[in-house]
Parts: C-alpha cells; sequence; structure tokens
C-alpha cells in the first residue's frame, strides 16, 4: 500500500501583481471562458494565439515560469500514451500513412490528433494552475459562492455548500496525518500490508478505514459542540469579513478578454480545422 | 440543514479526500486501485441522498478549485472536463440513487448496503464511458477495453468492502453513541 505523501493545499504564491489584484470572480470567469475557448479549438494558429496569452499572463503575474509547468510533470506518462494511441488508433478515409509495421499504421491525421490533444490538456491544465498560484483558496471559495449565489432562488443551499468546503479544506491534512499514524499503529500490532495476493492486500483496508471514519466523526462531534457554542447559525444574515468588490482592473481585464475572445472565435471560424 | 448534517458533510468530503491518497500499485495497469470510489459510495449509503448529494459537489468542486483532493493528489478543472471526468461525474447521480435505495430499504444489513451500491457503480461507469468515448472518439468497442472492462473486478472488490465498512461504521457509531450524526 501506497500513501500519496505530496498533498499540498492552496499552492498560492502570494503577490502584488495586477493578476493578483482582480477580483476572484473575474479571475473564475476569465478562466471558465478560456476552458470553453480550449475545447473548441481545433487548428494549430489558434493555439499559438492562446500561448501568446498565457505567456503574457504569466509574466505579468511574476510567476516562475517552472512553478507553472512542474504540476505538468506527473502527468506525462499518460500525456505520451495517449499520443501514440491516437497515433495508431485515429484515422480518417484521406489520411496520409507515415509508416506501419505489423497491424498497426501511423497516419498523419492521427499525429494531428494527438499533437491537438496533447496542446489541449497542457493548456487547460496551465490555465488552472496559474489561477490557482494567484488567488489564495479563501478567496477562490469566496468568489465561487458569490457567483453561485442567484441559483439560491431555486432552492440550492449554496451557502451550505461553500461551508462544507471550507471545513473539508482545513481536515484534510489533519484525516491525512491520522491515516498515516493509524497505517503505523496497525503495522506496530503485526498487520504486514505488503504482503499476500491482491484480495488480501485489499482485506487489510478494513482495520485502517473503520477506525479513520469512527476518529473523523468523534472530531466532527466536538467541531458541532464548539460551532454552537459560538451560536453559528449559518445561512441567512451571515455577514461577511471580508466583502468583495470589482475594480477599474477588473474592468480592463474584462475589456481584454472580450476581444481576445473575439480573435480567437475568428480564428476557429475562419481556419480550418486540422482534423 | 442542521449544523450537526453540515459538519458530517464536510467531514466526509475530507474522508474522500484521504481515501483518494490510498494507493495499491497493480502489475497490469498505469491506474492504480485507489479508495477513492469507496469513500463515494460510503457517502451514499451512510449520509442519504439530500447530504450525499451535497457532499460529492463539494468534493468535486473543492477538486476543480484546484484542491488536490482527488485520487494521486490530483486536483484542477482538468480532471473534470478531461478524458477521465465522466468517471467523476458519475459520482453525483451514483450518490442520489444508492441514498433513495437505502432509504427505500430502511435497513443496514450487510446484503441490502450491497445490492444499493451495484447501481452506484453501473452509473459511474455509464457517464465515465460516455465522456471518454465522447472526447477521445473512440468506438464503443475501444472504450469498453480501455474504460470499462480492466477495472469491473476491482469495483466489485470495492463494493463489497463498502458495503461492510458501512454496516461496521453504523456499529461502531452507536456504540460510541454517535450515532446521531448521520441521522
Amino acid at each position: 500500500m501506497e500513501l500519496t505523501k505530496n498533498i499540498t493545499l492552496g499552492v498560492y504564491l502570494p503577490g502584488e501583481t495586477v493578476i493578483h489584484r482582480l477580483d476572484p470572480r473575474t479571475k473564475i470567469i476569465i478562466a471558465s471562458v478560456l476552458i470553453i475557448l480550449l475545447l473548441m479549438i481545433k487548428s494549430y494558429p489558434a493555439y499559438a494565439v492562446i500561448l501568446t496569452f498565457l505567456s503574457a499572463v504569466i509574466f505579468m503575474s511574476g510567476i516562475p515560469l517552472s512553478y507553472a509547468l512542474c504540476g505538468l510533470k506527473p502527468m506525462l506518462p499518460v500525456l505520451i500514451l495517449m499520443w501514440v494511441f491516437q497515433l495508431f488508433l485515429y484515422s480518417n478515409p484521406d489520411s496520409k500513412v507515415i509508416f506501419s509495421f505489423w497491424i498497426f499504421t501511423a497516419t498523419d491525421s492521427g499525429m494531428h490528433m494527438g499533437n491537438l490533444i496533447s496542446l489541449r490538456v497542457i493548456f487547460l491544465f496551465t490555465v488552472t494552475t496559474i489561477l490557482t498560484l494567484t488567488t489564495s483558496m479563501v478567496s477562490l471559495t469566496d468568489g465561487l459562492e458569490s457567483l453561485l449565489n442567484p441559483l439560491r432562488k431555486f432552492g440550492l443551499p449554496i451557502q451550505e455548500l461553500v461551508m462544507t468546503m471550507v471545513i473539508a479544506l482545513r481536515f484534510v491534512l489533519i484525516l491525512a496525518e491520522e491515516l498515516d499514524k493509524i497505517v503505523k499503529a496497525q503495522m506496530a500490532r503485526g498487520v504486514a500490508f505488503d504482503r499476500g495476493n491482491f484480495i488480501q492486500k485489499t482485506k487489510k483496508l478494513f482495520p485502517v478505514f473503520l477506525p479513520l471514519f469512527i476518529n473523523a466523526f468523534k472530531r466532527a462531534e466536538e467541531l458541532i459542540v464548539a460551532m454552537e457554542a459560538r451560536s453559528y447559525t449559518g445561512g441567512k444574515g451571515r455577514t461577511k469579513m471580508k466583502t468583495l468588490q470589482m475594480s477599474r482592473v477588473d474592468l480592463g481585464a474584462g475589456f481584454v478578454m472580450l476581444i481576445f475572445s473575439a480573435i480567437v472565435v475568428l480564428l476557429i471560424i475562419t481556419i480550418k480545422p486540422q482534423i | 440543514m442542521p449544523l450537526s448534517k453540515l459538519t458530517a458533510c464536510a467531514m466526509f468530503v475530507a474522508l474522500i479526500a484521504v481515501l483518494a491518497q490510498i494507493a495499491i500499485p497493480l502489475p497490469f495497469s498505469p491506474v492504480p486501485f485507489t479508495g477513492q470510489v469507496v469513500g463515494v459510495l460510503l457517502a451514499g449509503t451512510l449520509l442519504g441522498p439530500r447530504s450525499g448529494l451535497l457532499t460529492i459537489t463539494a468534493y468535486l468542486l473543492l477538486g476543480a478549485a484546484g484542491a488536490p483532493v482527488f485520487s494521486l493528489a490530483r486536483g484542477g478543472i482538468y480532471m473534470l472536463t478531461g478524458p477521465t471526468g465522466g468517471y467523476l461525474w458519475g459520482f453525483i447521480p451514483a450518490v442520489l440513487i444508492t441514498g433513495l435505495l437505502m432509504k427505500k430499504f430502511q435497513t443496514t444489513r450487510y446484503r441490502y448496503n450491497a445490492a444499493a451500491l451495484f447501481p452506484a457503480i453501473f452509473i459511474i461507469y455509464l457517464s465515465g464511458a460516455l465522456q471518454l468515448g465522447c472526447l477521445m472518439q473512440y468506438s464503443i468497442k475501444q472504450v469498453l477495453l480501455v474504460g470499462v472492462l480492466p477495472f469491473i473486478p476491482f469495483d466489485i472488490i470495492k463494493i463489497f468492502l463498502a458495503a461492510a465498512l458501512s454496516v461496521q461504521i453504523k456499529k461502531s457509531l452507536q456504540h460510541n453513541g454517535l450515532g446521531h450524526i448521520l441521522n
């Protein structure tokens, strides 16, 4: 059994740049528009435009390039596998054959398909990374709550949802530590997690999961008492310590984004797709 | 929604996030066996439809916002919009149907727990296969080969593990005087 140890919550690089100062709502909306655009793009020139835009944003936000891209490293094997899959599996009738051996045939349309999908993955990843690197987790959840607020009219519990997320964030690391302790305690009692076949290994998860759940609910009970003692009622009438406010910077960012999306949409319409 | 229920949901989100980090490597596949689905299935049987829905939505949103709560400490919107995102979207209807079935059964017996979990797994596969097939433009046969068939035995093991855990957790909570948290 392996535990992923590198859970780093909210990798956020504090800063004072224009990108950092944008309202979280503006950033969430811009990131969503970029994601939608990326899902529609099917040609190389449009990707070049997006690349220029993202490079400018990274430069303006003062994030070191290695930071923005380091998260891609664990995804690399999957990316390469996907590219090879596309190369051999995808083909349309009028595609040229690059080379072939045994039952595998690599076509140029397969290669373009692989390239475009890999580019899409890399860019989608970069967009979300820039968003989380320049926005703290608290302002991100605040922004999300404010954006989702209109849905409350339909009876959706938005306030509860955001509160759940904030509490959960606090407890992920605590429970991860607890899990580590339980695993060590069970090993001290003689449970050999790395021995046996697959079924036996799975059975050994039982004495780990059960105490984890019971301990988690004990902590929940303590939290409930603490919150009730402070008269937390949530929902209606709750005010915030920091309220979000749009500024001129957000207006400017929205304007730039509007022009940029128009250019990209124009490119998507006019340029013939590669595949 | 009462405060106790809300806190239980939040704790469950954290639990699913932590369970997703437990991985048993499989010899033949780059995708390891993780506890993520076990956590999701338990949310369905233990919390009921309404709270389960809140839990999963909060979990997915947290992951989408970039917190590394998905399996192998991954996170980000891409996990939901990418080729394997359908398996995550499927958690929402899966929890809903498990919760509703458990509500209908009105029992905590092992057999009924397991029975309520099979449709959940089926829905997760269905939604996962749909998104995988549409985004990668695979045929139905390719989707089955890449995204469904290799994982079925493991998911059946997960169902039995989750059902057994669900019975035992309820018993232990009652024993510790914490039974009211889930109700």
